[in-house]
C-alpha cells in the first residue's frame, strides 16, 4: 500500500508540468460549458433560425426556448415551442438533458393534439433540419472530450483561448475541433471542427454577444457546413435570466397546453 | 344551383355533421369563455389541401365502376385562435370548406371549435375538440375517441385518421399527476370505408347509432404521472363499441353499436437509446358479457408492446407487437356456429388475434424529404403496406405521395376484405 501511494506520488510530481496545462485548458472548457449552456438558473428567449443553402434560398424556424437547470453542469429541462413555418406551429419539444445518459424527449403534434416519446440516440443528428446538432443546442459536456492548450490569439479585438477538444470517444461527422473562448466572459466566440485528415469542414461563429443583468450571452450565430457550403445563422431575441419559471412548465401539461405567459 | 342554394345546402350539411346538440354545446362554450375582443390576442392561419385518391383494381365497384377515384377533393383550412390577454380564457375554431371534386358538392366540414379556461389547477375545454391517448401507432386500445378510416384508407394526411369529439374536458393538475376527464353527451362511431368508392364487404344493413339519451352519452378517464423518466398512465371508459362489426340486430336487422367499457394502462420509457412502449386495455362488452349473443362482440383484452430506436441518423425503426384475446371464445364458437355451419359468410374469430407493424422512417436533404414505409400483418391473414414519401419544398409548400397495398386473408380485421383496394394517393400542401 505504502508502495502504491509512493509511486503515485511520483508520477503526478513528474507529470504535473504536463498535466497542468490539460487541466488548465479542461478547467476554461468546463467554465465555458457553463458559461454557454447554464447561465442564471432559467431562461427565456425567442430564437429565429434560418437555413441557407447554397443556392441562398432560406428556410425560417421560429421558437420560444426556454430553460431550467437542475444543478450547474448537470440535468437540464428545455422547452421549446414552434411558431414557424406554419405547418408545425404549435408543434413543442420537451427535453430533460442528462449529461451522461441519452435526453429524455417528448414531442406534442398539434394537429392530434398527441404527446409522442421520441427516440433520442443520436445526439450530433440535426435539429429541425438545421446546421445545428442537437447537442450544439444543449451543449456537450467538456468530460467527454480530451482538452489540449493551443494557445491565445486575438479574435475581433477580444483575447480568446484556443483549446483543442478531442472526442474520448469516436464522433460521426468530425475527429477534433479547434475552440476560441473569451477571456472575459468565457463564451465560446469560434469553433472549427477538423475531419481526420486536419480539413476543417464545418465552423461556429458567434456573430454578437450582450449583456443581460449580470451574464454575458451569445444572442447571434452562425454555424456552417463548409463541405455542403450549407449554413444555420441564429438570433436570439427578448433574452430573459432568472425569471423564475416554474417546474410545472416542464411538463406532459405544457406540452397539451402551451403555457401562454411564458411562450408569447 | 344559385349561391343561396349552396349556402343553404351547406348549411343543412353542416348542422346535419355536427348534430344539434355539440353544436349547441361548442356555441355555449364559445361564449362563456370567448374573452372579449379589447383585451384578446387573435391569430389566423390556415391551408389549402388538395387530395387525389385512385383505386388500382379492375374488380368493379358495385357501380361498375373500376380504376374509381376513392378521393378527389380541395380543403381550405381556416384556423382562428383567440387568446385572452389574461391567458386565463381561449376560443379555438378550426374550419375546412371542402369542393368534392367527384360528388361535385361542397362541405364544411368543423374539425375543431372549443372555448377553454385555463385556471392553475384546472382547465376546461368544451366543444368539439381532437383528443388522443395511448402509445400505439395505427392502432388503438385506449384511444376511445372516433376514427375516420375512410380518410385514412384514402390516403389523406394521417391527422385526418382523427376526428374530433363534440365533448366537454376537465383537466386537473396535481404536483406529480395529472387527471383528464372527458364527457361525450353524444356517441360518435367511426367512419368506414363504404360500398359507394371502395370494394368492401357491405351487406347494406341499415346503421342504428346509439340514441340521443344522456344514458347514452360517453365518459373517459385517464390519469397520467411518472416516475423518473418512465411515463405511467391508467384509462377508463364508458360508452360503445364504435366500429359496425360489433353488434347487430337480428330483428331490425340492422347495425348497432353496443355497450362497452374499457379500463386500461400505457408505461413508457427510454430504454437502450431508444423508446419502449407497453399498452393494453380491457374491453368489456357490457350487453354480451358472457359471450353468449352471437350478434354482440365479446369482452376481450387488447394489449402492445412496442419498441421505436433511431438505427442511424435520421432513420427510426419502430417494431409494435399487438393483440387481441377474446374472452368467452368456447361460448362465442358455440353461439356463432350456425352462422357459420351456412357457409359463405365471415369466419369465425379466432381466440387470439395477433398483429404486428414494422415502420421504417428516413430524413433526408436536412431532413426535408421524408420516407416511410409502413407495413402491417395480421397472424391469419391480411397484409397492408404503405409506401409514403414526403417533401416540404419550400416552407410553406409541400407534396405527398403514397399508396396503400392490401393482401387478403380469412381474418384479417379490416385488411382482407380490402385486397381490391389498393391504391395510389397524393397530397398537395400550402400552408399560410
Amino acid at each position: 500500500m505504502k508502495k502504491y501511494i509512493l509511486i503515485t506520488l511520483a508520477a503526478s510530481v513528474l507529470g504535473y508540468a504536463a498535466i497542468a496545462q490539460a487541466e488548465d485548458a479542461a478547467a476554461i472548457m468546463e467554465k465555458a460549458h457553463l458559461a454557454n449552456y447554464y447561465a442564471a438558473d432559467d431562461g427565456s428567449a425567442k430564437v429565429r433560425m434560418e437555413i441557407i443553402n447554397p443556392d441562398g434560398a432560406k428556410r425560417v424556424r421560429e421558437f420560444t426556448i426556454l430553460r431550467k437547470d437542475v444543478e450547474d453542469g448537470g440535468d437540464q429541462w428545455f422547452f421549446v415551442h414552434f411558431k414557424k413555418p406554419n405547418d408545425v406551429r404549435d408543434m413543442t419539444f420537451l427535453v430533460n438533458k442528462h449529461p451522461s445518459a441519452p435526453d429524455d424527449r417528448w414531442l406534442f403534434i398539434p394537429a392530434i393534439k398527441m404527446v409522442k416519446r421520441i427516440a433520442a440516440s443520436d445526439a450530433r443528428a440535426a435539429f429541425v433540419g438545421s446546421d445545428y446538432t442537437y447537442e450544439d443546442i444543449s451543449g456537450r459536456h467538456p468530460s467527454e472530450d480530451a482538452q489540449e492548450m493551443l494557445g491565445e490569439e486575438e479574435l475581433n479585438g477580444r483575447k480568446a483561448w484556443m483549446i483543442k477538444n478531442t472526442p474520448k470517444d469516436e464522433v460521426r461527422d468530425y475527429a477534433w475541433r479547434k475552440t476560441w473562448v473569451d477571456q472575459a466572459t468565457h463564451l465560446v466566440m469560434k469553433e472549427s471542427y477538423f475531419d481526420e485528415d486536419g480539413a476543417e469542414v464545418r465552423r461556429f461563429t458567434t456573430d454578437e454577444i450582450k449583456q443581460v443583468d449580470d451574464f454575458w450571452v451569445g444572442i447571434a450565430g452562425t454555424m456552417e457546413n463548409l463541405e455542403l457550403e450549407h449554413k444555420t445563422t441564429v438570433r436570439f431575441s427578448d433574452v430573459k435570466l432568472n425569471v423564475g419559471i416554474p417546474d410545472k412548465v416542464f411538463t406532459e401539461r405544457s406540452l397539451k397546453s402551451a403555457p401562454k405567459k411564458w411562450i408569447r | 344551383m344559385d349561391s343561396l342554394g349552396i349556402m343553404r345546402n351547406l348549411a343543412s350539411r353542416m348542422v346535419a355533421r355536427a348534430t344539434l346538440p355539440s353544436l349547441l354545446i361548442a356555441l355555449a362554450a364559445a361564449f362563456t369563455f370567448a374573452p372579449s375582443t379589447q383585451a384578446a390576442e387573435v391569430d389566423i392561419h390556415g391551408f389549402v389541401l388538395g387530395t387525389g385518391s385512385l383505386r388500382l383494381s379492375d374488380t368493379p365497384l358495385v357501380t361498375g365502376e373500376k380504376y374509381n377515384w376513392l378521393l378527389g377533393e380541395a380543403r381550405l383550412r381556416g384556423d382562428v385562435d383567440i387568446n385572452s390577454d389574461s391567458g386565463i380564457t381561449a376560443a379555438v375554431a378550426k374550419i375546412e370548406f371542402i369542393n368534392d371534386s367527384i360528388e361535385r358538392a361542397a362541405d364544411i366540414e368543423v374539425r375543431e371549435l372549443y372555448g377553454e379556461y385555463l385556471g392553475d389547477m384546472i382547465e376546461i375545454r368544451a366543444g368539439r375538440q381532437m383528443m388522443t391517448w395511448g402509445v400505439a401507432d395505427r392502432l388503438f386500445i385506449n384511444d376511445v375517441f372516433p376514427k375516420d378510416w375512410t380518410a385514412f384508407f384514402a390516403g389523406q394526411p394521417l391527422e385526418y385518421l382523427k376526428i374530433g369529439s363534440d365533448a366537454v374536458k376537465l383537466s386537473v393538475f396535481g404536483n406529480r399527476w395529472d387527471l383528464e376527464l372527458v364527457g361525450i353527451p353524444v356517441t360518435q362511431t367511426d367512419v368506414t370505408p363504404t360500398s359507394s368508392r371502395f370494394v368492401v364487404f357491405d351487406p347494406g344493413f341499415a346503421v342504428r347509432e346509439p340514441a340521443n339519451r344522456l344514458s347514452n352519452g360517453e365518459a373517459a378517464a385517464r390519469l397520467h404521472t411518472s416516475f423518473g423518466s418512465l411515463d405511467v398512465a391508467i384509462y377508463a371508459f364508458r360508452g360503445h363499441w364504435h366500429q359496425p362489426d360489433k353488434g347487430f340486430d337480428p330483428a331490425s336487422s340492422q347495425v348497432i353499436f353496443p355497450r362497452l367499457e374499457n379500463y386500461g394502462l400505457t408505461l413508457q420509457d427510454a430504454i437502450l437509446g431508444g423508446v419502449f412502449s407497453v399498452e393494453g386495455g380491457y374491453y368489456r362488452s357490457v350487453d354480451d358479457s358472457a359471450g353468449i349473443d352471437p350478434f354482440i362482440a365479446n369482452s376481450q383484452f387488447r394489449y402492445l408492446v412496442s419498441y421505436e430506436r433511431e438505427i442511424v441518423t435520421d432513420v427510426t425503426v419502430a417494431v409494435q407487437a399487438y393483440g387481441e384475446i377474446m374472452d368467452n371464445h368456447a361460448a362465442y364458437l358455440a353461439a356463432a356456429q350456425p352462422a357459420f355451419a351456412a357457409g359463405g359468410g365471415p369466419q369465425p374469430l379466432p381466440e387470439h388475434r395477433k398483429i404486428g407493424t414494422v415502420n421504417v422512417r428516413a430524413l433526408w436533404l436536412n431532413q426535408t424529404l421524408t420516407t416511410s414505409l409502413f407495413a402491417m400483418a395480421v397472424a391469419s391473414g391480411g397484409r397492408m403496406l404503405i409506401p409514403d414519401v414526403h417533401y416540404a419544398v419550400t416552407d410553406e409548400f409541400s407534396v405527398n405521395l403514397g399508396a396503400h397495398a392490401f393482401w387478403g386473408g380469412p381474418d384479417s380485421w379490416m385488411l382482407g376484405t380490402m385486397k381490391h383496394d389498393d391504391n395510389v394517393y397524393a397530397n398537395i400542401k400550402w400552408s399560410f
